[in-house]
């Protein structure tokens, strides 16, 4: 039997793993890596937990997040792709054009 | 026996492919770590019994996402424009202050979920005995009907905006 308490684990380090990457990288395309990790991290849990109480609930809720998490990516690289061709980059600090 | 020596390696793997995936210089080598990443929560989703969610995870996300990341760091040949120097800013800093914030912070709501949630059995009488496909069969098309038909406009929806993002003005 394998412990609930070490999946856990591993789903709450790959979170603060992706949120470290999202504040410290300030490639585009990276910290949209950052949050396909966290998405993932949040699954892990999802599964150990329906695993631990016996329910399909969880594994429901893991294909609604892929289907949104596929939507999510396919729009994000479009905007990742429009902002390259304006701009030339993708550095988030050199997009500040609404920086006040 | 296997499978938790099995669960051990692959959740290790996950961590230390994923810590590479954030540190890494070049995108690609950052994709292919997340990659990685991917296929070991995949098998880790196997030995959790949840095999349909192992296919998918593998199917969409290791497949599908992963392939247009890639294309995409391929398209915009970031090469040497995402060589950006590492510089150790305030920022940053803080930002690694905030990250084991809240990694203690979740370790404590583990632990207090932990001793609130027994292990219990929620399965209804109807599901007893099935297979993992089979009762998210069985649930996705009953219980879950609307959210299933939702997803797919969701989904549409990111076809055609992805579709009216990416066409070029001329």
């Amino acid at each position: 039997m394998i412990s609930t308490n070490f999946h856990l684990v591993i789903g709450i380090l790959l979170f603060s793993i992706g949120v470290l990457g999202f504040i410290i990288r300030r490639n585009l395309l990276i910290c949209f890596m950052s949050i396909e990790l966290m998405l993932n991290s949040v699954n892990l849990i999802f599964v150990t937990y329906s695993n631990m109480v016996k329910s399909t609930i969880g594994l429901m809720y893991v294909f609604f997040i892929m289907a949104v998490a596929a939507a999510e990516v396919s729009i994000g690289l479009a905007i990742i792709i429009l902002l390259f061709r304006q701009k030339g980059t993708v550095d988030m600090d050199s997009l500040n054009t609404l920086k006040g | 026996m296997i499978s938790t020596y099995l669960s051990y390696i692959f959740g290790i793997v996950a961590v230390i492919a994923a810590l590479s995936t954030v540190l890494q210089k070049n995108p690609v080598y950052s994709a292919a770590s997340l990659i990685v990443v991917m296929i070991s929560l995949a098998i880790n989703y196997l030995l959790l019994n949840a095999e349909f969610i192992a296919a998918i995870q593998v199917i969409v996300y290791a497949g599908a996402v992963m392939v247009m990341f890639v294309f995409v760091i391929m398209f915009l040949n970031l090469g040497d424009v995402a060589k950006v120097k590492p510089t150790l800013s305030s920022g940053r800093i803080w930002g690694g202050f905030l990250t084991i914030v809240l990694l203690v912070q979740l370790f404590l709501a583990m632990q207090t979920i932990k001793t609130n949630l027994e292990s219990g059995d929620m399965l209804s009488e109807s599901l007893r005995g099935l297979d993992s496909t089979r009762m998210i069969g069985k649930v996705l098309f009953s219980d879950f009907l609307l959210p299933f038909e939702l997803v797919s406009v969701v989904l549409i929806v990111g076809i055609v905006g992805a579709v009216v993002l990416g066409k070029s003005k001329d």
